[in-house]
C-alpha cells in the first residue's frame, strides 16, 4: 500500500483551491465586512499636517501619474485627499505626464469628487486641470522654470485666462507638490520629482505611491527630500476617516485583513508539511 | 440589483476573463490579453497626437514657426520600421536620449548620491543607531563592489556578507508590502464585479 | 548614405545637446537658458512622436501574421481592429470627450486593472508552494516578511501595535540604509553610463546596424 503520509497531503493542495479559497473568502468579506476600527498611522498624519498647515489660497500642484493598475490603491487616496484641498479652500492645479491620467482625473474629479457642487468650488478659479503632455521628466524640468509652459488646459483655454493660475509662474509659487505615482523609475516617478523640483529648487514634496515602492522611495524621505511619504494601500482608509468622507478604502479594510490572515496562513501550512515531510523522511 | 449599463457588462467580461487565467490558460483570456495590448497602443496614440496638438502643431498656427523643426524631427521617429531609411530615427532618438542624459547627469549627482552619502553618515540624536544605519549602507555598497576584488577575500569579506543578509531583510520587508499592493488590487476588482457589476454590496 | 550620416552625426547630436543642458545647468546664462529652453520644449513634442511609434510595429507584425495565417491570426485582424477603433475615435474627438470615456472604461480600465490584480492568485500560491523555510538565508527573507504582512493587516493593527512597531523599525533602521547602499551603486552606475552614451562608447539606442558601422 502506497503511503502518503498526511504532510504530502498536505503539500499538495491543488493551487485551484487556493485561488477558490481566496475569491470566496475576499467575496465573502466584502459583502458581509466586519468593521472593525483602525488607526491612523503616522504617515498618514504627516501628509495630513501638511496639508493642514497650508493657509487658505496656497496653490497646491497635484499630479496624477497612475492609470487602471494604480487605480485601487491610489484611486480612494487621490480623492481623500482632494476632498481635504476643497475643504481647505487651497488652489488645485492638476496636472499629468501619465496617458491615462486625464481619464483618472474624469473619473476621479469630475466623475466622483465633483468639486462644482460639493463643494461650490469653480474650474478655473479654484482648480484646473492642465491635461496630458507626452514630454515626461522635460515637462516637469520645464514646468519648474515656467509654470505656463502648456500654454492652454486641457479644454484649450489659455492658463493666462484662468484665475487659479494668478500669480503662478515657476517653482517659488507652488506651496506643495504632491504625486500620486505607481512609477519606480519611469514617467513622473518620485525620483524624476525629487531631481527636478525637491533637490535643486527645495520644493516641498510629497509622494503618494503604492506601497510596494514605500522601500525604494524611502531613501528620499530619510534625507528630507521628500517631506511626506504615504503607502496608498492602507492610508487610503485612514485619510478617508481624518476628511469624515468613507469610501473604498475603508470598504476594503476587512478584505485585506482576511487576504493577510490567508497568506500567512498558506505560508504556515507549507512550511508544516514541508518540515512534517522532512521529520518523517529523517524517521 | 444587477447593472443595466452595457459598459459595465464589457469591463466584467474583461475582468472575469483576466482573472481566468490563474486556473486554466483558455481563448477568453488570449482575446482579453490581446484586446489590452492594443487598447494601450491606441490610447498611447490618441494622447501623443493630443499632447501633440496642445503643444506643438497649436503654436505652429500661431504663428511660432521654430517648432516646425522638432516637429519634422519627431517624424523621422517612425521611419524606424523602414528598411532602408531606418537610420532616420536615429535624428530623433539622438535628440531624446541627449535630453534625458543631459537632464539625469545634472540633478543626479546630487540627489541620488551627496544628499543620500550625507545622510548615511549623520549619526543623529541616536548615535548607536546612526552607526548600525552607516555601516548598512556601506557594506551594501561593499557587496555590489566588484572593481577591488580585495573586499570580496580574506577577513574582509565578512562585511559584504553582513550586507547581503541586511539586504535578505529588506527584501523580505519589500515583499510584506507587496502582498499587501496586490491584494488590494485584487479587492479593488473584486469590489467592481460585487458592488457596481451585481449590486451586492453597499 | 555613408556611416557620418548614419551613425556619427547622431551621437554628435546627442552629445550636443547632453553638453549644453548640463552646462546651462552649472553655469547659468541668458543665452545658455534660452537655448535649452528651446532643447527643453523640442523634447517635449519630439517625445509626442516617440510614444506613437508602437503603433506602426503593431500594424506591421499584425498584417504579417494576418498574411501569412499564422496560428493566432483571427486575434491579430481584432488587435487591429481595436487599434483603429481607438484611433478612429480619439483622434477627432479627442480624449475629453464621452465617447472616449465610455470607451476606456469599457475596455483598458478593466483590462489594465485586472491584469495586475491577477498576481494576488501567484502570490497566494507561492506562499504555499515556495515561501519554505529552508534555509538560513530563507528564514533571513521570510521573518520579516511575515512580520510586515502582519503589520499590513488592518484587523491585528486595530487591537496590537507590536507588529507594526516592528515592521516600522526595520523599514526605518534597515530597508532604509539598505536602499540608501542601492540607490548610491545605481546612481553611480547611472552616470557612467550616461557619461558613456554621450562620448559615444554606448551605441545601443542605434537600433540596428550594418556591416559598415
Amino acid at each position: 500500500m502506497s503511503g502518503k503520509s498526511v504532510f504530502d497531503r498536505l503539500e499538495s493542495i491543488p493551487r485551484e483551491i487556493i485561488y477558490a479559497i481566496l475569491l470566496v473568502g475576499l467575496c465573502y468579506v466584502l459583502v458581509n465586512p466586519i468593521g472593525l476600527p483602525i488607526k491612523v498611522t503616522g504617515e498618514t498624519r504627516e501628509l495630513y499636517d501638511l496639508i493642514e498647515g497650508l493657509p487658505e489660497g496656497s496653490v497646491v500642484l497635484v499630479d496624477i501619474a497612475f492609470g487602471a493598475g494604480g487605480m485601487p490603491e491610489l484611486g480612494p487616496a487621490f480623492t481623500a485627499v482632494m476632498h481635504h484641498m476643497f475643504q481647505r479652500n487651497l488652489r488645485v492645479i492638476v496636472i499629468t505626464l501619465y496617458t491615462e491620467g486625464p481619464q483618472m482625473y474624469n473619473i476621479l474629479v469630475d466623475g466622483k469628487i465633483k468639486p462644482d457642487t460639493t463643494y461650490g468650488k469653480t474650474y478655473g478659479t479654484d482648480y484646473c486641470f492642465f491635461g496630458y503632455n507626452a514630454g515626461g521628466v522635460t515637462t516637469m524640468a520645464e514646468l519648474a522654470r515656467n509654470m505656463r509652459v502648456l500654454g492652454t488646459d486641457y479644454r484649450g483655454t489659455s492658463l493666462d485666462q484662468l484665475s487659479v493660475m494668478d500669480g503662478v509662474e515657476d517653482y517659488s509659487d507652488i506651496d506643495l507638490v504632491i504625486t500620486f505615482t505607481t512609477s519606480s523609475g519611469g514617467i513622473s516617478s518620485p525620483a524624476d520629482w525629487v531631481q527636478q523640483w525637491a533637490t535643486p529648487y527645495g520644493a516641498p514634496l510629497a509622494c503618494v505611491v503604492l506601497k510596494m515602492m514605500t522601500p525604494t522611495v524611502s531613501p528620499y524621505y530619510g534625507t528630507g527630500q521628500v517631506d511626506a511619504l504615504i503607502p496608498g494601500a492602507g492610508a487610503s482608509a485612514e485619510y478617508e476617516l481624518l476628511v469624515n468622507r468613507p469610501d473604498e478604502g475603508l470598504a476594503s479594510t476587512d478584505a485585506l485583513s482576511f487576504a493577510h490572515l490567508l497568506v500567512v496562513a498558506l505560508v504556515v501550512l507549507g512550511n508544516i508539511a514541508f518540515l512534517g515531510k522532512g521529520g518523517a523522511q529523517r524517521a | 440589483m444587477i447593472s443595466s449599463d452595457i459598459s459595465i457588462w464589457i469591463a466584467a467580461f474583461f475582468t472575469i476573463t483576466i482573472m481566468s487565467y490563474a486556473f486554466r490558460d483558455n481563448p477568453l483570456f488570449k482575446f482579453a490579453e490581446r484586446t489590452f495590448i492594443a487598447a494601450v497602443i491606441g490610447h498611447a496614440v490618441v494622447m501623443g497626437v493630443n499632447s501633440l496638438r496642445q503643444f506643438g502643431f497649436d503654436k505652429v498656427q500661431a504663428g511660432n514657426i521654430a517648432y516646425i523643426v522638432p516637429i519634422v524631427v519627431g517624424i523621422t521617429i517612425f521611419s524606424r520600421y523602414h528598411p532602408k531609411y531606418y537610420w532616420l530615427s536615429r535624428y530623433g532618438m539622438a535628440a531624446l536620449v541627449g535630453i534625458g542624459v543631459g537632464l539625469e547627469l545634472r540633478t543626479v549627482p546630487q540627489a541620488n548620491i551627496v544628499s543620500q552619502l550625507i545622510k548615511a553618515i549623520t549619526l543623529g540624536d541616536n548615535v548607536l543607531m546612526g552607526i548600525f544605519t552607516a555601516m548598512t549602507t556601506f557594506t551594501v555598497i561593499l557587496h555590489f563592489t566588484f572593481t577591488v576584488r580585495k573586499v570580496h577575500e580574506g577577513p574582509q569579506s565578512v562585511l559584504p556578507q553582513i550586507g547581503r543578509y541586511l539586504m535578505l531583510i529588506a527584501f523580505g520587508a519589500a515583499f510584506g508590502n507587496t502582498v499587501m499592493t496586490r491584494m488590494n488590487l485584487l479587492v479593488g476588482r473584486l469590489i467592481f464585479l460585487l458592488r457596481d457589476w451585481l449590486g451586492l454590496m453597499a | 548614405m555613408s556611416a557620418i550620416v548614419k551613425k556619427n552625426i547622431p551621437l554628435i547630436v546627442t552629445f550636443l545637446i547632453g553638453i549644453v543642458l548640463v552646462f546651462e545647468w552649472f553655469i547659468p546664462t541668458d543665452v545658455g537658458n534660452r537655448v535649452g529652453t528651446g532643447i527643453r520644449e523640442s523634447g517635449i513634442i519630439i517625445n509626442s512622436f516617440a510614444i506613437m511609434a508602437g503603433v506602426i510595429g503593431l500594424y506591421l507584425n499584425e498584417a504579417r501574421k494576418i498574411m501569412r495565417r499564422r496560428d493566432d491570426w483571427p486575434y491579430s485582424v481584432w488587435m487591429i481592429v481595436v487599434v483603429s477603433l481607438y484611433i478612429a475615435v480619439g483622434v477627432p474627438l479627442g480624449y475629453q470627450s464621452d465617447t472616449y470615456q465610455w470607451i476606456y472604461n469599457s475596455i483598458l480600465m478593466p483590462l489594465g486593472a485586472t491584469m495586475y490584480g491577477a498576481i494576488s492568485f501567484y502570490i497566494a500560491a507561492a506562499a504555499y508552494r515556495v515561501l519554505k523555510f529552508r534555509s538560513l538565508q530563507a528564514i533571513v527573507l521570510l521573518l520579516p516578511a511575515m512580520i510586515l504582512i502582519l503589520g499590513n493587516t488592518p484587523m491585528i493593527t486595530s487591537f496590537w501595535t507590536g507588529f507594526v512597531d516592528s515592521g516600522s523599525w526595520i523599514m526605518s533602521y534597515i530597508t532604509q540604509p539598505v536602499y540608501t547602499g542601492i540607490m548610491v551603486g545605481v546612481a553611480l552606475g547611472t552616470m557612467a553610463t550616461g557619461v558613456r552614451t554621450l562620448l559615444g562608447l554606448e551605441t545601443g539606442w542605434l537600433g540596428r546596424k550594418e556591416e559598415a558601422e
